[in-house]
Order: C-alpha cells, then sequence, then structure tokens
C-alpha cells in the first residue's frame, strides 16, 4: 500500500518544511507542497492528493478562498482540506468550521502530533461520511 | 338740563326768598332739627341748608364748629344737587366708588366728603333746603336713615310754612287789621291747635323712624316718653317704660354687677347740672336680666333757665364691641405674625420715617426696635449710593401715585448696623389711611441663598464644561409627561441646534440608528421593568446622515409606589474609542499572527528536534532542546491569553450559553490537567452535584482549568486538590481548594489582576502567564457572575466562583435537579454523586 499524500499549503517556507519533515518522519505520508492558493489548486487539480493541510492567512488568495475554489471545482471538490491557522480563537475556528472544511488545526503545531491529528480528523469525517 | 332749571327755577327761588330765610341767625327749631337728623341718622355731622341759585347757606349744622351762617358755591354742593333731583333726595353711601361724585372737588382733593344722604325741604311745592348728613368715612345708608331725614325735611317744611303764613298775617295786619283780628279770634286757636297737631305728627314720625332708644325723663329722672327703639333695645313695653325711673329700671347695675347709685350716673347727672353728657360704653339691663353694651347722651331740657327734665339717647353698641374685639384680636394676631416672622418686617410713613420694626428686623439689620423707631429708614438700612433714588422714588410716589417697586418682589442691596452690605429679597405694599400714606416691607436676608445659587450655577457651568471636555452630554426623561431635557452637549454630539433636541421617547427613538432602535427600545424598557440602571452602546444618526457610536448610561426613579416616573442619565460619544479599539484589535490579531508565524517553525523544528526522528542529540544538547520546548509554549500560552484577555474584555468573544451539567464541566477540566496532576504527584478529588446551567461550556471549562491547573502546580507532591460545585441560593458554586502555601491575605484581591503572581517567581518556575487568574475573572463576570479567592497562608487556598443559575434573578426558575428526578449511585471520583434520569432543561 503506498504512503497516503498530503499537499501542504504555506507562505511561509519554514513552516512548509517542518510540516513536511513532521508529516514525513513522524507519520510516513508523501509530502506535496505550494506555497500559495493559486499554486495549491494547481497541484491539487494535478497531483489529487489525499489530504490539503491549507494555511488560512496568505497574500493574494487565502486558505478559505483557495477552499472555495477547490470546493466549486468537481475534480477537486472530494479532496479533504484542514486549515491550518494562528487564528486560533474560538469565534475563529467556529467561522472556519462552517466552511465545510474537515477541520481547523491550530499555529504553533506540535511536529510530533501533527501526523496523528491530521489523521483524526479524516478518520471522523469518513465516519460521518458512512453514517451518511 | 333739568337739573339747572330746577336749581335756577324762577318760582322756586322766590318762594325761596320770599321765606326770608337767607343769611338769617340761628334759630333753635333748625339747630334741634340738624341735632335730631345727627341721632337719627348716627352722623356726626347734620345740617340744614337753603339754596339759592348760587350757593348754598347752612341755617343750622352740628359737628362742625361755626358751620353755621356760612355758604358754600351751588357747583360743589351736594345739597344743590339733592334740590335739582327730581325725587328731592340723594343718598351717596361711598362718594369714591360713584361715577358722579369721584372727580368731585370735595371727593377727590378735600376736606373729604365720604358719604352723603339728604332730602329737600319743600314749600309751595318747591325745594328749597335740605335736611342732610354726611361724614368723612363710606359708609351705608340705610332706608330707615333716609326716612328719618325726609321726616326732618317735612317738619322743617312745616315750620317754614308756618312762617310764611305768619309773615302773611303780618303784611295783612297791617294792611287789614280788622279781618285779622276776627280771623284771629275766630281761627287763631284752630290755626294753633292745627300747628301743634302737625308738629306733634312729625315729631312721633321721627321718633319711631329712629334706631336709637329715645327717653324723655322729667326732673326726677321718671320716663315721661320712650320711642319704640328705647323699649326694643330694653325689652320692657313703651307703656312699661313711661313712668318708671330709667336709670334704676335700666341701669341698676354697672357692667360687673355691682350696684350703680343713681347720684353716681353720668345720664342722670345732666339733671343736676344742666349739662350734656355722654358714655361711650355701659351696660343698660334689660328686662329679661341680661346686659346689653350701650352708649348713651343725655341732654338737658331748661326751660326759663331751669332744668326741667332731659332726653336720653341710647344705642345698642354690640356689634361696634364685637366689632372692636375682633379688630384688637386681628391687630394682635398681627403683631404676633410679625414678631414671629422669618422675614424682617419694616414700616415707614410717608416722611420715610421707621415706624414698625419687628425682632427679625434686629436680627438681619443689627439694629434694635428702640434704636430705629422714627429715624429715617433710608439712612439705617439702605446703603448710601441707593439713598438718593430711594427718595426720589418715595417723592415721585407721594407727588403721583406711582411706584414701580411697589407690589413687586426685588432683590437689593441693604446695610447692616456693622456696615457690611448683604442680599434682600424685599416686598413694598404701600397703605393709605386718614393720616396719609405707609408702607409696609417683608425683607428676607438671601445671603446664603444667593451664595447657594451662585454655587449651583458655578456647579452648573462646570458640568457643562465637564461635558464639552469629557464628551458626554446628559439627558433626562420625565416618563409620566414624557417629556426629554438634553445638555447642550448632547445636543452638539447629535449635531443639532442647542434646544432642538427629541423632545419625546419617540422622537428620541428615531434619533437612533435603524438597527439599533429595536436594542434601545429593549434596553430601556428592561431598566423600566427591572429597576437596573441603563448601559448600552448604540449607533445615533446625526440630521446630516453621519453616525456617531453612542454609550449610554441612566437611573430610574420610582416614585413612592414603585412606578418609575424619570429616568436620568448620561450619553457619551465613543466613536473614537470604538474606532480605535477595531484598530486595536485588528492590531492583536495581526500581532499574533505574525509571532505565531515564526513560533510555529520554532516550535515544529525543536519539537522534531527534541524528538529524536531527526536523528539523536548529546545529553546536553537534548536539555538544551527540551527548555527551548517549554519556553516555547509558554510563550505561546502567553500570546494566547493576551489575544483571550483582549477579546473577552472588549467584548468581541461573544458568550455562547447553552444547557449543560456543571459536573461534566468539572470532569472535562480535570481530564485536561490529568497529566500536569500526575506529573506533579497530585490528586484531584471531584465532589459535584449534577446541577444545570446555562452557559459558554467551552468557557467556563477554561475557567475551571485554569484553576485546577493552579492548584496543581503550587500543590506539594502526595497533596489533593479537590474540586465541587453546589448549589447556593440562586446560583452554582463552584471551589477549586488546594493544600498549598497559601495567598497572603493582602494579594487574595490583586492576583486577579493581569500579569499579577502571589511570587514574582511563580511565572519562572510555574511557567504560568499571569493572565490566567485575570482571564477566569474576565470570563465569570461576563456570565454576570462573581470570582474571589479564600485562602489562610499555609493552609493552602480555595478559588470559588458562583454563576447564575438558569432563569438568573428569579429562584423559582432555577432549574437544578430535583431529588426525586435523581438516583444515586457509586462512583469511585467522588463520594457522592448524582445522576440524573431526567436531562435537565
Amino acid at each position: 500500500m503506498s504512503p497516503k499524500r498530503i499537499l501542504l499549503v504555506d507562505d511561509e517556507d519554514d513552516i512548509r518544511e517542518v510540516a513536511a519533515i513532521s508529516m514525513q518522519a513522524v507519520g510516513g505520508w508523501q509530502v506535496l507542497s505550494a506555497s500559495s492558493g493559486t499554486e495549491a489548486i494547481a497541484t491539487a487539480l494535478a497531483e489529487q492528493p489525499d489530504v490539503i493541510l491549507l494555511d488560512v492567512m496568505m497574500p493574494d488568495l487565502d486558505g478559505p478562498a483557495t477552499f472555495k475554489r477547490l470546493e466549486d471545482d468537481p475534480r477537486t471538490r472530494d479532496i479533504p482540506v484542514i486549515l491550518l491557522t494562528a487564528r486560533a480563537q474560538a469565534a475563529d475556528r467556529t467561522r472556519f468550521d462552517q466552511l465545510g472544511v474537515a477541520g481547523v488545526l491550530s499555529k504553533p503545531f506540535d511536529p510530533m502530533s501533527l501526523p496523528a491529528q491530521v489523521a483524526a480528523l479524516l478518520s471522523a469525517r469518513e465516519g460521518v461520511g458512512e453514517c451518511r | 338740563m333739568r337739573a339747572v332749571d330746577r336749581l335756577h327755577d324762577a318760582h322756586r327761588l322766590s318762594v325761596l326768598h320770599d321765606l326770608d330765610i337767607l343769611d338769617t341767625v340761628a334759630e333753635p327749631a333748625y339747630d334741634d332739627l340738624a341735632r335730631l337728623a345727627s341721632i337719627c341718622c348716627d352722623s356726626k355731622i347734620a345740617a340744614v341748608n337753603f339754596v339759592d341759585d348760587d350757593r348754598h347757606w347752612t341755617k343750622a349744622i352740628v359737628g362742625v364748629e361755626g358751620g353755621q351762617g356760612a355758604s358754600l358755591s351751588a357747583g360743589l354742593s351736594f345739597c344743590a344737587a339733592t334740590v335739582a333731583s327730581a325725587d328731592g333726595q340723594l343718598s351717596v353711601p361711598d362718594t369714591q366708588r360713584s361715577e358722579r361724585w369721584r372727580s368731585h372737588p370735595l371727593v377727590a382733593e378735600g376736606p373729604t366728603v365720604g358719604f352723603y344722604a339728604g332730602a329737600s325741604i319743600v314749600v309751595a311745592d318747591e325745594p328749597i333746603g335740605v335736611v342732610c348728613v354726611f361724614g368723612h368715612e363710606p359708609r351705608p345708608v340705610g332706608e330707615r336713615e333716609q326716612q328719618a331725614l325726609r321726616a326732618l325735611a317735612r317738619q322743617a317744611s312745616a315750620q317754614l310754612e308756618l312762617r310764611m303764613r305768619d309773615a302773611h298775617l303780618s303784611e295783612l295786619a297791617v294792611k287789614d287789621p280788622l279781618t285779622v283780628a276776627r280771623t284771629a279770634g275766630t281761627f287763631g286757636d284752630m290755626r294753633s291747635l292745627a300747628r301743634s297737631s302737625e308738629l306733634l305728627e312729625h315729631n312721633q314720625l321721627i321718633l319711631d323712624a329712629a334706631g336709637d332708644g329715645i327717653c324723655g325723663l322729667n326732673r326726677d329722672g321718671i320716663v315721661t316718653f320712650a320711642n319704640p327703639a328705647a323699649a326694643a333695645l330694653t325689652g320692657y313695653a313703651i307703656d312699661e317704660l313711661v313712668g318708671r325711673n330709667l336709670h334704676e329700671t335700666v341701669h341698676h347695675s354697672r357692667a360687673d354687677g355691682s350696684p350703680y347709685p343713681f347720684e353716681e350716673c353720668p345720664g342722670m347727672a345732666s339733671l343736676r347740672d344742666g349739662t350734656v353728657h355722654h358714655v361711650d360704653d355701659d351696660v343698660y339691663w334689660s328686662k329679661d336680666g341680661s346686659g346689653r353694651p350701650v352708649e348713651f347722651t343725655s341732654t338737658p331740657i331748661v326751660t326759663d333757665g331751669a332744668v326741667t327734665g332731659a332726653v336720653m339717647v341710647f344705642k345698642d353698641i354690640t356689634e361696634r364691641k364685637a366689632a372692636g374685639a375682633a379688630l384688637r384680636a386681628s391687630e394682635h394676631r398681627t403683631r404676633e405674625i410679625l414678631q414671629t416672622a422669618h422675614d424682617a418686617f419694616v414700616a415707614m410713613d410717608c416722611d420715610g420715617l421707621i415706624t414698625d420694626w419687628n425682632p427679625q428686623a434686629q436680627a438681619s439689620f443689627g439694629w434694635s426696635r428702640d434704636e430705629v423707631l422714627g429715624h429715617e429708614l433710608a439712612e439705617t438700612i439702605i446703603p448710601e449710593r441707593d439713598r438718593a433714588a430711594h427718595r426720589r422714588g418715595l417723592a415721585r410716589f407721594l407727588a403721583t401715585g406711582e411706584g414701580s417697586i411697589l407690589g413687586q418682589r426685588l432683590q437689593l442691596r441693604a446695610l447692616h448696623r456693622d456696615g457690611h452690605e448683604f442680599a434682600i429679597e424685599l416686598t413694598i405694599s404701600p397703605l393709605q389711611s386718614a393720616d396719609g400714606w405707609s408702607f409696609n416691607a417683608f425683607a428676607r436676608d438671601i445671603t446664603e441663598r444667593t451664595a447657594a445659587e451662585q454655587l449651583l450655577e458655578r456647579q452648573r457651568q462646570q458640568l457643562l464644561e465637564a461635558q464639552v471636555v469629557g464628551g458626554f452630554g446628559s439627558w433626562e426623561w420625565d416618563i409620566v409627561s414624557d417629556t426629554i431635557e438634553w445638555s447642550d452637549e448632547l445636543c452638539r454630539m447629535y449635531g443639532l441646534p442647542l434646544g432642538s433636541h427629541p423632545q419625546g421617547s419617540e422622537e428620541a427613538a428615531r434619533a437612533t440608528h435603524p438597527e439599533d432602535r429595536a436594542l434601545w427600545q429593549a434596553s430601556v424598557q428592561a431598566s423600566l421593568q427591572s429597576g437596573e440602571p441603563l448601559d448600552f452602546e448604540f449607533r445615533a444618526v446625526r440630521p446630516d446622515g453621519s453616525t456617531l457610536m453612542a454609550h449610554s448610561r441612566g437611573e430610574v426613579i420610582f416614585d413612592a409606589q414603585g412606578t418609575p416616573v424619570r429616568m436620568v442619565g448620561t450619553a457619551q460619544d465613543i466613536t473614537e474609542r470604538h474606532e480605535l479599539e477595531r484598530v486595536k484589535d485588528e492590531f492583536t490579531s495581526v500581532v499574533s499572527h505574525e509571532l505565531r508565524t515564526p513560533l510555529t517553525s520554532i516550535r515544529g523544528s525543536l519539537g522534531l528536534l527534541e524528538s529524536g526522528v531527526l536523528g539523536e542529540l548529546p545529553a546536553q544538547g537534548q536539555r538544551m532542546v527540551e527548555i527551548a520546548v517549554q519556553n516555547t509554549d509558554r510563550l505561546v500560552r502567553l500570546i494566547n491569553d493576551i489575544l483571550d484577555i483582549e477579546r473577552i474584555n472588549s467584548g468581541q468573544i461573544d458568550m455562547h450559553p447553552q444547557s449543560c451539567d456543571a459536573r461534566e464541566l468539572i470532569d472535562r477540566a480535570c481530564d485536561a490537567v490529568t497529566s500536569l496532576a500526575d506529573a506533579a504527584s497530585v490528586s484531584v478529588v471531584i465532589e459535584a452535584e449534577r446541577l444545570a446551567l446555562s452557559v459558554d461550556a467551552d468557557r467556563i471549562i477554561q475557567t475551571l482549568t485554569n484553576l485546577i491547573s493552579n492548584a496543581v502546580k503550587f500543590s506539594p507532591p502526595g497533596s489533593s486538590v479537590h474540586v465541587s460545585c453546589s448549589c447556593r441560593d440562586a446560583e452554582v458554586l463552584f471551589e477549586v481548594s488546594d493544600e498549598g502555601r497559601g495567598i497572603p491575605a493582602e494579594k487574595l484581591e490583586s492576583i486577579f489582576g493581569r500579569f499579577a503572581q502571589v511570587d514574582a517567581s511563580d511565572s519562572r518556575e510555574k511557567g504560568g502567564t499571569g493572565l490566567g487568574l485575570a482571564i477566569c475573572r474576565s470570563i465569570v463576570d461576563q456570565h454576570g457572575g462573581r470570582i474571589w479567592a479564600h485562602s489562610e497562608p499555609g493552609q493552602g487556598a480555595t478559588f470559588s466562583f458562583v454563576l447564575p443559575a438558569p432563569g438568573t434573578g428569579a429562584a423559582s426558575d432555577r432549574r437544578s435537579i430535583d431529588a426525586d428526578e435523581l438516583e444515586v449511585v457509586a462512583d469511585a471520583d467522588a463520594p457522592l454523586v448524582w445522576s440524573a434520569t431526567t436531562t435537565p432543561a
């Protein structure tokens, strides 16, 4: 069974790099990365990753807008998206949750538990999907 | 025209002149008529005047010394007017009130005629004279008195006709002595008899009409005749009086009941000394034994130089005495009022001299009554620079009757005896009497009031200035009349011309932003119903369409019945503050993001290094990375806490109340600190009831987690932290107790401040941010609860907070889980645990 692929999207190179090591070294994921919303959409279309970890605050096309485009496109609509945000307040979380994403994770994240958190959110989503 | 015609009528003048009565000497018969008129009409002045075409001439008069023989121009004569009148009589009770007579020189200028009554003396069908009474003071003229005057006038007419016949007979005697002698022989007795009969008839009429008692006495004081009034006043019939000794019958005792010897009676003295005696106030005893206050005059009857009797005239003075007593009582009351008045009372005569001065005047001005009476008021209490104006004003009033300050409430300067000036409020009333004008003044020292008013005005100005500086306005709403008052600053804030603010609540609502209008009205209504202070923020719209953000606070004022009658409050323009908060929030958000971003890289990198996933580190290197991880986590918590507290305090984080169970909240909080407690070897003991709550669960868990983790951090290994909740009145009480070092009393309150620690080293050693308790307090406050700490140093500490039970403010609405809804179940974590069989609301 080939490892699952995650697309990491963040305009901060350092964060992308830390998250990539975390997902690869700790979680055993295959990692794709993009530094903008536009690049993320293109990569998602081309690579069809299993999940997208999408930063909220990015110049030009931010996380929620990127998610909207992914959702609007039938080719990317089914790819689960997890938002990663430095705005970790309850109100923000609620707002993001209502967008219909698979989950919301806060920055800074613990690199040792990040893969497990991602997996848990995906499992929960799949569980909901099964119930449906 | 007729009046003038009658006065100058040739026949009337011919009859008058034929009588040869003008410019003659005094005659007893006419003097008697005048006297009778005076008695019958109770007037001091009475006269018999004859009216020529250009004057009236006085034949007889009583009450005016030397008046007999005097003339008065017909133009000024009331008697001339009487003669000229159609019915031959004139009655003017009050000349001042008479349209016709008000401007008459004798009324307007003096010697004044206050009243006048007269009846014409008619001879040969022509009115040629008048029997009249008059006086200075107005008084009513009754029908009885007019009747008496007419009777006396007829008596005078009879006298004059006799006089005319005598003149004719004398003339005839010269011309035809025989006829006259025969006539006299034949008719002389008859004529004399007729004349006597006529006179008697007239006299009887007069006596009958008189209101005073009149008795004729013989030289022994025996009543020889009495009129009906005498009978009425004594209670004896006329027949009973006649033949009795008047003194012994009605005057036998003095007012005090002691015997009154005949010899001592002044009334009877006329019989002895032949002079008139008058007594002002005595008592006559009626037949029924009751006493009657009387005034009497006895006039001797002298015949051929010897006293042959007397006429006793007496009148009932009950009313006069009662009026006098009432007057004295009234004067006494007035004096008492003036003596005890809070105001100074000062009276002044027309010369400007002080005539009265009450004790309060002494207190106010420093002078005693004795010191000022008779002194000029201006010199006594008016500051020197105002005296000339005072004197000019007095002179003008006396000359013209004009006094602009009279009857007004004035504020003036007054002079104290010690020379200092002070403010008084003064009211002056002029009063006219027989002695001329006088002036009564009430003065009140208003120094304190003026000072208070000035202070009030200063404070008002300060308040207005404070409103300008502070950017807030004040308002007042009279709920009953639904009228609203705004301060000038509030008008300015709303961009309204001063005074053009909304006048009623409907209008005020319209000045509120449409989207906030419902909130505005709901807030006001809630305040009115609960009595709680009004406190809310809203947008208002200025006439130019711009919007301002306002913060309004107010208090409801209730009447004695508990009905809200008024609301008063302030409104502050917080537009700028609001904008600053928005900018600050934006800033906080950006800073938060900008801080978290590098921290994410740092924390992630360190985490990976620490985990060994990227390879083993030397022991010291591993330790350094661990320290870096711990402090990065601490920095992250600090940033989170700062954001939390700012947002909670600025109300940006809405609390989302939901139904939950207090016990469950505690369980979840304890779960969050399990690893911390394990690491510290501290056990957490839960003693909690299942209690229904309506709170923001996440926030209360955050609060509990904070308190429990604090307790764990400060607990010695092996000790316990106790967490409990229970019902207390209409509240749910949460308590977290530890067995740690405790908190000094002086820090029990300050630890809820930001970055406050019991010990400065705590944040370093315990990894806290110093914001945890401040956040707890903010969250509890937002829920309408209270939080506090209790501790005995060395005995551990207990942190408690209460939250309103569901249905805040009404204990009956509190939804705790009742005993019959519960079953007791065993629980290893708690001594006693209640499990609900029904879901709490």
